[in-house]
């Protein structure tokens, strides 16, 4: 008896032992983005590193957001820097962008959920537009842009981030609208509301929840899309991905400070919104294979 | 080609192998439990561009990552991560590798819980040891979650881009370049267009002999996966 209890322990131990060294991996490179920068500019690269900053400063990010008096002297300044405009551009594309996939998504869910609109196989052939590497359907892309007139545009964004997200949204929302007993449906008919009052004020009200956790993931993946941006856009629009890679290009020397300042502002939306719908990140993934 | 199917396939397998891990640990609850869970999503809420930077930021030679190493291990520990062309592919798994885990993790993690409690507890019953009941049991169980992480994370990392080109642009040298960074090269830096298009034909027509692959094998799988939460009673069938 007693030795299956230690036992126990020793395998407790090891699990924690464990799962705390990849917590550490994991947590690392984040601690480090968000410590570095708050440096002075002496330690962004410093022998030994500088684990723990001392004079904790602002100044990297009242630099590359706000552009501090500074700023412009510096020899850190990157000219075309506007990274509140990229903020809003960023959040104007992902959010509409979202909402469309959502709204189409889901509308096409309930076709498929109630109506077999589409068949097992088609489902499974809607999900080929995401599997598809983007790098090669970017050229021909970018032609029929710029015959459009889409090139560098939001719109042009908005509308092929809503093309290659839809497979997410119909598959995720799916999941949630066949969760809905079918009853209420028949129960609206009969009291006579049309089709579309049954979806829009029975339906969708009842799958919120999954409609806002469907959002966020989507908004998860156009925040943070960066090959389609890099080349669709070029002066006109930016978003903030882009922003960030300026850094790239800039000969002065490695500004690791302005970077992390600039990092931290992109990546701290999307964490606060994946932690907000971590219970729903594996329906969202998964494509209906796994359920809870 | 040959880079981006190690690269893939490397990627997939570490993903794979580090998720499972965590999420047999975790697929019982246990106290700390949701700390992990948040903390071990974090990774795949790093937007690639940043996961890039900041990797630049720690692999430099004599950057916090060797430092800490050096440290840890007790010796001099300096690789170039990033300038060896040797190593370079090595490194961009390993970032691919990290910025994925959450994805294998979750999936598996999600499938593990979901496997119904009755074949487990009646092997127990009968027996079997907890090695017995992982290798008959439970991993049959979850084949078709583990095909679909796998398949997914593999499709994934083929297509894989932000990361390799911001970090490295396909260098040193061409060390590292994948397939999208070898289109992106040419089309949109060299600007022989034509080449990338023929290019880009090339690899759609294999990606969708891939994906349809892909399908085939995740419809099948998904088919035994109703099966079975029918046959166990969970759920609504479809």
């Amino acid at each position: 008896m007693m030795r299956k209890s230690q036992r126990r322990r020793m395998s407790a131990i090891v699990r924690y032992l464990v799962l705390t060294v990849w917590a550490v991996i994991a947590f690392f490179p984040i601690y480090w983005m968000i410590s570095t920068s708050f440096k002075v500019d002496t330690q962004w690269f410093a022998w030994p590193p500088v684990y723990f900053p001392h004079p904790l400063t602002l100044s990297n990010y009242l630099n590359v957001w706000f552009g501090a008096e500074e700023y412009a002297a510096t020899q850190y300044a990157i000219s075309s820097q506007k990274p509140l405009i990229s903020l809003l551009n960023s959040t104007i594309i992902a959010t509409a962008s979202t909402f469309l996939s959502v709204l189409f998504g889901s509308l096409m869910a309930y076709g498929v959920s109630r109506y077999r609109i589409l068949s097992e196989a088609r489902m499974f052939q809607l999900l080929m537009l995401r599997m598809i590497p983007p790098i090669v359907v970017v050229a021909p892309l970018s032609l029929y842009y710029s015959a459009l007139g889409l090139l560098d545009s939001m719109t042009g964004l908005i509308l092929i981030y809503f093309l290659t997200t839809l497979p997410y949204a119909v598959w995720m929302t799916k999941s949630f609208i066949d969760e809905v007993p079918r009853e209420i449906e028949q129960a609206a008919e009969i009291l006579g509301a049309t089709r579309w009052r049954t979806i829009f004020e029975i339906v969708l009200p009842l799958i919120r929840s999954g409609l806002v956790a469907t959002f966020l993931f989507i908004l998860i993946l156009t925040w943070s899309e960066y090959l389609l941006a890099l080349i669709i856009t070029k002066t006109q629009v930016t978003t903030l991905p882009i922003e960030l890679s300026k850094y790239q290009g800039t000969t002065e020397g490695r500004v690791y400070g302005r970077q992390a300042a600039l990092s931290v502002g992109i990546t701290i939306p999307l964490i606060i919104v994946g932690l907000m719908i971590r219970k729903h990140l594996a329906r969202g993934f998964s494509f209906g294979m796994v359920r809870r | 080609m040959v880079r981006s199917l190690v690269f893939a396939t490397g990627s997939t397998l570490g993903c794979f192998l580090v998720g499972f891990a965590l999420a047999y640990l975790m697929h019982r609850p246990f106290r700390g439990q949701p700390f992990y869970y948040t903390i071990f999503i974090l990774p795949m809420l790093t937007v690639p561009v940043v996961v890039a930077y900041t990797a630049e930021m720690l692999l430099y030679q004599s950057g916090p990552i060797n430092d800490l190493i050096s440290h840890i291990a007790g010796i001099e520990f300096k690789p170039m991560w990033l300038t060896n062309p040797d190593i370079a592919l090595l490194t961009v798994m390993l970032l691919e590798i990290w910025n994925w885990v959450p994805f294998s993790f979750i999936i598996l993690l999600a499938g593990l819980s979901a496997i119904p409690k009755e074949p487990i507890e009646a092997a127990e019953i009968l027996g079997a040891s907890k090695w017995r009941v992982f290798w008959e049991v439970q991993l049959p169980l979850l084949r078709p979650v583990i095909f679909l992480a796998l398949v997914l994370r593999f499709l994934e990392a083929m297509a894989e881009f932000p990361k390799t080109w911001a970090l490295l642009q396909g260098g040193p040298g061409t060390a590292t370049e994948t397939l999208p960074v070898y289109i992106f090269l040419t089309t949109w830096q060299y600007f022989q267009i034509s080449k990338g298009a023929a290019m880009s034909y090339i690899v759609m027509l294999l990606m969708i002999v891939i994906v349809l692959l892909a399908i085939r094998l995740l419809r099948r799988e998904k088919r035994s996966l109703d099966t079975m939460y029918a046959v166990a009673g969970q759920g609504p069938a479809g």
